[in-house]
């Protein structure tokens, strides 16, 4: 098998601001091999991932494949040879399905673009799935599946894609026992296939049962690479732990104090972490350690209650049972969590506000605080710390990432904890501001506080910790005295071994999840139904007339057809509030030249084409100009209707002829044509959203942004592509509002925006993107033209019908977010 | 690098393009600093300015609230049913003052409690406390409303020497605006709201309560409506349910011409303040030169889309270097 | 940036031709048939007297908007204010300023408050109204018609002032005739709500005889409900508006009579009498009016009449051009 390598890397590096993520590393990787990938977190092998797929582009180095150079510079390119990567937190559209999140990470569609074939889709992924022995329906939605299953769909959907080279990033992570057995066959039949795999794991047993070539790195570098029968267990640890300390161990240690904070049979509501029991002294270091996944980070966020969970918290001999990081803090115990980026920093304020955060009502009067006191106050912390940084004023993320931390770090320190728990306070940060950070935590130990540091750097825990103990797989695994705590038993402790392998291996049914989704549609048709019967009842034939019934669908279709439009925008996670004003205008506009003598077909293209236009136009500005949509559209309100009264001069566009009029006027086998032409309209737009590659790629985008990125949808091209069909859709609704009202007025279309955006939220479009059904409109269009209805015929005075409507929006919403919370995973 | 003397250079921009604009109408169109125009048109705005001050910090907190027209719709005509009931006018004021900070505690509520973006929430609310306006009025309007009050808002005025003179409303402005300022810039709650926009993750971690910051600005909008209801009920001697519709859109611009970032996280009151006399004295002039209605509104449109867009090449600009 | 508007902004054509009388025409909202109608009559008077006639009000019926017109106007210093106020209150402090600063004020169409103004000019008696529209449905339907009312808003004085005379003059004259909705039905001078409320209408009064439509947007848009709901013709309407809107449905039947004034001749009027008031020809006080091409109005209680309401049908509708 001594041919030419698959894949040939050569030289390959990558820095990520400061820190050097990759370091001309070199490897080769063959077809019908498994790779073995293992080194510490953060050595450089998710980098090298990205970087083989061309997620990241490499600041230096060369690809051969098969022996020839090729630029793998992006997504397609990399799947054209063959390349595919499972990433360690597999990024998923949580709203769809199973199967068209494959078909959405394969780049590929069932059938044909403009007529997906879902039975063939949803075959396919069964297909794919079975063939791993996944049972589960691949209809079933993303977000009701466990993590480790969705990791094995995934895989799965790898495979199936005929993939040449595979990278699996930790993929037994969430994996129970039995499952990664079947992976494990699996990645056997891949391999006499002769597909080339890269496994990249912390389970060293995996790796030496499976890996025909292990890798290990280490700082961004490869350590040591060779056959399997080159390295035993105890060389991997060997290599990936480095024999170079960096820094000195610290001088000998004053004694521990009283116990501040004890945990007693801790258990993580969600099964993250359990039965942990942990003691922490004053004036002693904990070094807390574990790999990816084993529960660290749960841990400190349950502690302070940010997360659920079962057993005892003692402070100070009283139970302490915080409802969140602000109760915790007054207690005396503070969290500086894991990632600074997203749960730190506040990153364009200043560098000053960002310290003073938790203990701003120090210095305050009534709230009021003195700016130059509070500077000043800022200082002497940076100071302390030896921040370096130009003006306490700048924003804090102009500075290193190791600035930031200390700041991060001093910001905590002035509130003076009890007990302070920081969760990898030196990720990502060089080596000096590392050091430093490292003095001013034993610092702080010294002054009597209880440290907990959190770390999945060995090297660190072994500095700091007074004591360490090991986590693994959600339990402790190991406790340490500083003096018996050695490199390789630490790491031993925290690798895990099959038996550790916490959950008994049966997968959940997701079938009555799969309801709940559903059942948002069927709620807004209850809804409908529920009120049809009420007005039956009440009203008798006045309202349960077939006459009154088409009259009220005639009166929905107008709204409901701009409202299919809106979906879109609001599906792929924007909003336009001008298409009232643009109503107008593409009215006028379009009407003028049906009465100038366009023929009737040809003024809707008009009215399509000019409404696409100015959709496309509030898009280009929103994103070329990187302004909310809501801003630019809400100049649209003013700007289309400045152009449209210039345009008719103030006068009313009418006149039309009887050959236009007739576009909506008249009925068609009972009902009035506006009905049909409504209907027509959301029978295309429930193809395109359904059965539509483009149409499928708005709930891609709307759904997760980088999840779309991953799967190489272009961001600009679909949103530009949801603004125009909305403004096609007004487009159409202005021509066909010409031909029903007999006119178009100065005032045609004000607030028409509101009235479609309520119609398309109460079918069930979420303003957040992402969600919204073709049928779910037209139910939505529907239910208000009844409750308008519904007034006149009760006699109601039309003017209480706001108060209807908002709390129809506001019930709507509320019921969407129920049934969203009870399927679970609901992150917001 | 944004350093503190940068702080202001924004702020000092939109200063300059005012005084150039008031230049160019004064010189060009006589009569437009007229003491008494100015004062009179100044009125017109105070509704405006009054709620654009607490819409900065909903906005800065990446939050939105389009029911402000009609929550100032609602509490005018809670109060004129107060009047025509006999109240006396103290208990009356209350009253608007009392249903504009209950209809903002309403929305910050539902966003909190039901977890809904507030566009959502306040698109409802905009219908719904409209809805209201209408129905508890029987859609009449309320008049007869006594002398001192509709004089001290139409015509009252802190008179100055030569003619100038200052409108009570818009001494109210002023006030509000200071003390906008402060609770923005040198207050907790500006702060908090600031840096709930910015990073609600990295709020929460640090203590910060969501809920209690929402309450407190929603509040404050919500009470902003009810002084603007009393002002304008004063200035038109009129409660009328139809009174400030599509008032969140001129808010809305006021806010973002002057510099608050509509996705959160940054924003100034002196910059709305800013803002508002920018479009105030724009439609002025607008009017006095005789640029019909929809004409300034396409330049109004245009304009925003400009300074909106200066306004984030400008923050980017400050951000990166 | 907004350096780029400011050449722009220079370049305005700055009206103020020193000398030349300047009179300001305000209608309820712009972009309506009906007062475009006005604006050529306006206008027209204008030229005629040698006067310069700004015209120019709300995008939408706005009082709020217009109190700050008049207020730009009062900057401007226009010579008379010519108004059709939204809401007879809530106008009236900007008007009490415009005179307190020796402007003459008319107001035309909808009165404000009487103290607000020098003259109103008046299309027509509000009783004249109101017979002639009571007068229509029982001589198209019977004296024991049964009808509801289209309104524009609650809150528009000359239209609440026309279905009170309606009322006084059906109890009067008719008294088996029965209005079912006592509460006028509201359409917001926006024609979609107008079609819609009158096809609702139909299922909420089934033995509803006949539809009036005060205004000239909600006219027309019941027009188009009857024709959807499939009963032009057999629902009697009628109202007000302009004669060449109405004229498709005239001539169908589904609107067999509409009343109205000539909108253009209102406008004439307004501007003569703003400008004989701003010369000084005349007073609130005067008794008559020369009013050119009119001939003499009389003016009775600070109101100048236009006429009698015209009564326009199939026959006579293409006579008139507005």
């Amino acid at each position: 098998m001594a041919s030419i390598p698959l894949l040939e890397i050569r030289g390959l590096s990558k820095a990520f601001g400061g820190a050097q993520a990759l370091d001309t590393v070199s490897l080769e990787f063959r077809a019908g091999e498994i790779h073995g990938l293992v080194g510490e977190n953060g050595a450089g092998k998710s980098t090298l991932i990205r970087c083989c797929t061309g997620i990241v582009a490499p600041d230096e180095g060369k690809f051969l494949w098969d022996g020839k150079l090729v630029g793998i510079n992006g997504i397609g390119p990399a799947r054209g040879l063959g390349i595919r990567a499972v990433q360690q937190e597999a990024e998923f559209f949580p709203d769809l399905s199973l199967a068209e999140n494959l078909m959405h990470a394969s780049g590929n569609s069932p059938g044909n673009p403009a007529w997906l074939d879902w039975r063939e889709m949803n075959a396919s992924g069964q297909k794919a799935l079975r063939a791993f022995g996944l049972e589960f329906p691949a209809e079933a939605s993303a977000m009701s599946l466990s993590v480790g299953q969705r990791m094995l769909a995934e895989i799965a959907a790898c495979v199936a894609q005929q993939s040449r080279l595979l990278f699996l990033d930790e993929p037994t992570a969430a994996l129970s026992v039995r499952e990664s057995e079947e992976l494990f066959a699996h990645l056997l039949r891949l391999r006499a296939a002769g597909t080339a795999i890269v496994l990249v794991s912390h389970r060293l047993d995996e790796v030496l049962r499976l890996a025909d070539r292990v890798t290990v790195m280490r700082d961004g570098r490869v350590a040591a690479t060779g056959v399997r029968g080159e390295f035993d267990r105890s060389r991997l640890v060997r290599e990936m732990v480095g024999r170079d300390m960096g820094e000195p161990v610290a001088a000998v240690r004053p004694q521990a104090g009283e116990t501040i904070l004890r945990l007693e049979d801790f258990s993580d509501a969600g099964g993250r972490f359990e039965q942990v029991s942990l003691e922490l002294r004053a004036g002693e270091i904990v070094g807390l350690y574990g790999l990816v996944g084993a529960g660290r980070s749960d841990l400190a966020q349950a502690v302070v209650g940010l997360r659920p969970a079962r057993g005892r918290r003692v402070l100070r001999g009283k139970a302490f049972v915080p409802a969140g990081p602000a109760e915790a803090l007054r207690a005396g115990v503070v969290l500086v969590p894991e990632d600074r980026r997203s749960e730190g920093i506040f990153p364009t304020h200043a560098c000053r506000e960002n310290i003073t955060v938790p203990w701003l009502h120090r210095f305050s009067r009534a709230g009021f605080f003195p700016v130059r006191r509070e500077r000043r106050l800022a200082e002497d912390i940076a100071r302390r710390l030896h921040t370096r940084y130009a003006d306490i004023d700048q924003p804090i993320v102009t500075l290193s990432g190791g600035n930031q931390q200390k700041l991060i770090l001093g910001r905590w320190l002035a509130t003076d904890p009890a007990v302070l728990i920081l969760d990898e306070p030196t990720r990502g940060i060089d080596v000096g501001a590392k050091a430093e950070v490292h003095a001013e935590i034993r610092e702080l130990a010294a002054r009597g506080k209880a440290v907990l540091v959190i770390s999945s750097d060995l090297s660190e825990v072994l500095q700091l910790g007074d004591r360490v103990d090991v986590l693994c797989s959600g339990r402790i695994a190991g406790s340490f005295r500083r003096e018996e705590a050695s490199e390789t038993g630490v790491m031993n402790a925290a690798l895990p071994e099959a038996k550790n392998i916490p959950g008994g291996g049966e997968l959940q049914r997701p079938g009555n999840k799969r309801l709940a989704a559903a059942g948002r549609e069927l709620s807004t048709f209850g809804a409908l139904i529920l009120l049809v019967a009420a007005l039956t009842v009440l009203c008798g034939r006045d309202f349960a007339s077939v006459e009154n019934l088409l009259g009220v669908l005639a009166a929905a279709s107008l709204v409901s057809i701009a409202a299919a439009g809106m979906a879109h925008v609001l599906i792929v996670g924007g909003i336009d509030i001008s298409i009232g004003s643009m109503l107008g205008l593409t009215g006028a506009l379009a009407g003028t030249a049906a009465v100038r003598g366009l023929s009737p077909g040809l003024a809707v293209g008009l009215g399509v084409v000019l409404g696409a236009a100015l959709g496309a136009g509030n898009a280009t500005a929103a994103f070329w100009g990187r302004i909310h949509p809501i801003v630019v559209t809400l100049a649209g309100i003013y700007v289309f209707r400045g152009l449209m009264l210039r345009f008719t001069g103030g006068y009313e566009v009418g006149g039309f002829s009887p050959a236009f009029r007739a576009l909506t006027e008249g009925t068609l086998l009972g009902a009035p044509k506006v009905v049909w032409i409504a209907a027509l309209v959301h029978a295309g737009n429930a193809w395109f959203l359904n059965r539509t590659l483009w149409g499928r790629r708005l709930y891609a985008v709307g759904g997760s942004e980088k999840a779309a990125v991953y799967s190489g949808i272009g961001l600009a091209r679909t949103r530009l592509q949801a603004f125009a069909v909305c403004g096609g859709m007004v487009g159409l609704t202005a021509v066909l509002w010409g031909a029903y009202y007999g006119k178009i007025q100065s005032n045609t279309g004000v607030g028409f925006e509101l009235q479609v955006i309520a119609a398309a939220v109460i079918g069930g479009c979420a303003v957040t993107g992402g969600r919204g059904r073709a049928l779910g409109v037209v139910a939505g269009s529907i239910l208000v033209a009844v409750v308008y209805n519904a007034l006149i015929l009760l006699r109601i005075s039309s003017y209480w019908q706001g108060v209807f409507v908002g709390l129809l929006i506001l019930a709507a919403a509320a019921l969407d977010r129920w049934i969203r919370h009870r399927m679970g995973n609901e992150t917001r | 690098m944004k350093t503190r003397a940068e702080f202001f250079q924004r702020e000092a921009v939109l200063a300059l393009v005012i005084i150039a604009i008031g230049a160019a109408f004064s010189l060009s169109v006589p009569g437009f600093l007229d003491p008494l125009s100015l004062a009179d048109r100044s009125r017109h705005w105070v509704e405006t300015g009054l709620v654009a001050i607490p819409m900065t910090f909903i906005i800065a907190s990446g939050g939105i609230d389009l029911s402000v027209g009609s929550l100032l719709a609602l509490a005018m005509m809670v109060s004129g049913r107060l009047h025509a009931a006999g109240w006396p006018l103290p208990v009356v004021m209350a009253g608007s003052l009392l249903t504009g900070w209950a209809g903002g505690l309403f929305n910050a509520a539902m966003i909190r409690a039901l977890r809904l973006p507030p566009l959502v929430v306040t698109l409802a609310t905009l219908a719904l406390f409209r809805g209201l306006a209408y129905g508890l009025s029987g859609a009449q309007p309320v008049g007869a409303w006594p002398d001192v009050f509709t004089d001290w808002g139409s015509i009252g005025a802190w008179r100055i020497s030569g003619g100038w003179e200052i409108p009570w409303g818009v001494l109210i402005l002023l006030g509000a605006v200071a003390a906008g300022t402060a609770l923005f810039h040198r207050h907790a709650l500006g702060r908090r709201a600031r840096q709930l926009g910015e990073n609600p993750t990295a709020a929460r971690y640090a203590g910060i309560s969501a809920m209690r910051t929402e309450l407190a600005i929603y509040g404050l909008a919500g009470l902003a409506c009810g002084l603007g209801a009393i002002l304008w009920t004063a200035r038109f001697a009129t409660a009328h349910p139809g009174a400030a519709l599509g008032l969140e859109l001129d808010v809305i611009a006021v806010v973002v011409i002057g510099g608050t970032r509509i996705t959160g996280g940054a924003g100034s009151v002196p910059g709305t303040f800013l803002g508002l006399l920018l479009l105030g004295l724009l439609r002025y002039g607008l009017d006095v030169t005789s640029v019909s209605q929809q004409d300034q509104n396409i330049l109004v449109g245009i304009l925003l889309v400009i300074v909106a867009i200066f306004n984030e090449r400008w923050a980017l600009q400050h951000r990166r270097a | 940036m907004n350096l780029k508007i400011l050449p722009l902004l220079l370049s305005l054509p700055v009206l103020s031709l020193s000398g030349a009388i300047k009179i300001g025409v305000m209608p309820k909202i712009t972009g309506i048939e009906y007062f475009n109608a006005v604006e050529r009559g306006a206008k027209a008077a204008g030229v005629e007297l040698g006067v310069e006639v700004v015209f120019d009000g709300p995008v939408t019926n706005d009082v709020a908007k217009q109190s700050a017109l008049v207020e730009t106007w009062i900057a401007r210093r226009f010579d008379a204010i010519c108004i059709a106020p939204n809401d007879a209150d809530a106008i009236a402090p900007a008007l009490r300023k415009a005179r307190a600063r020796g402007i003459k004020v008319v107001t035309y169409d909808s009165d404000a408050q009487p103290a607000a103004r020098e003259l109103f000019v008046n299309q027509a008696t509000t009783a004249a109204i109101g017979k002639a529209m009571i007068d229509s449905v029982a001589r198209n339907v019977g004296p024991e018609a049964r009808y509801i009312i289209l309104t524009g808003s609650l809150t528009a004085a000359n239209q609440n002032n026309w279905m009170e005379e309606m009322e006084k003059y059906r109890r009067q004259h008719f008294p088996k005739m029965e209005n079912l909705s006592p509460t006028a039905k509201v359409t917001d001078e926006d024609q979609a709500l107008a079609t819609q409320v009158a096809i609702d209408s139909l299922k909420a009064y089934p033995n509803l005889q006949a539809i009036v439509a005060i205004t000239s947007v909600a006219l027309p848009g019941a027009a188009e409900g009857l024709m959807k709901a499939g009963v032009g013709g057999r629902i009697f309407l009628t109202g007000l508006s302009t004669p060449r809107s109405m004229s498709p449905y005239v001539k169908s039947g589904v609107v067999p009579e509409v009343v109205l004034w000539s909108p253009e001749d209102l406008g004439y009027l307004t501007v003569q009498a703003a400008v004989q008031l701003v010369r000084k020809e005349i007073t609130s006080g005067s008794r008559e009016l020369a009013a050119g091409k009119l001939g003499t109005k009389a003016i009775v209680n600070r109101e100048v009449l236009l006429g009698v309401p015209l009564i326009f049908t199939k026959a006579n509708i293409d006579d008139y051009n507005f």
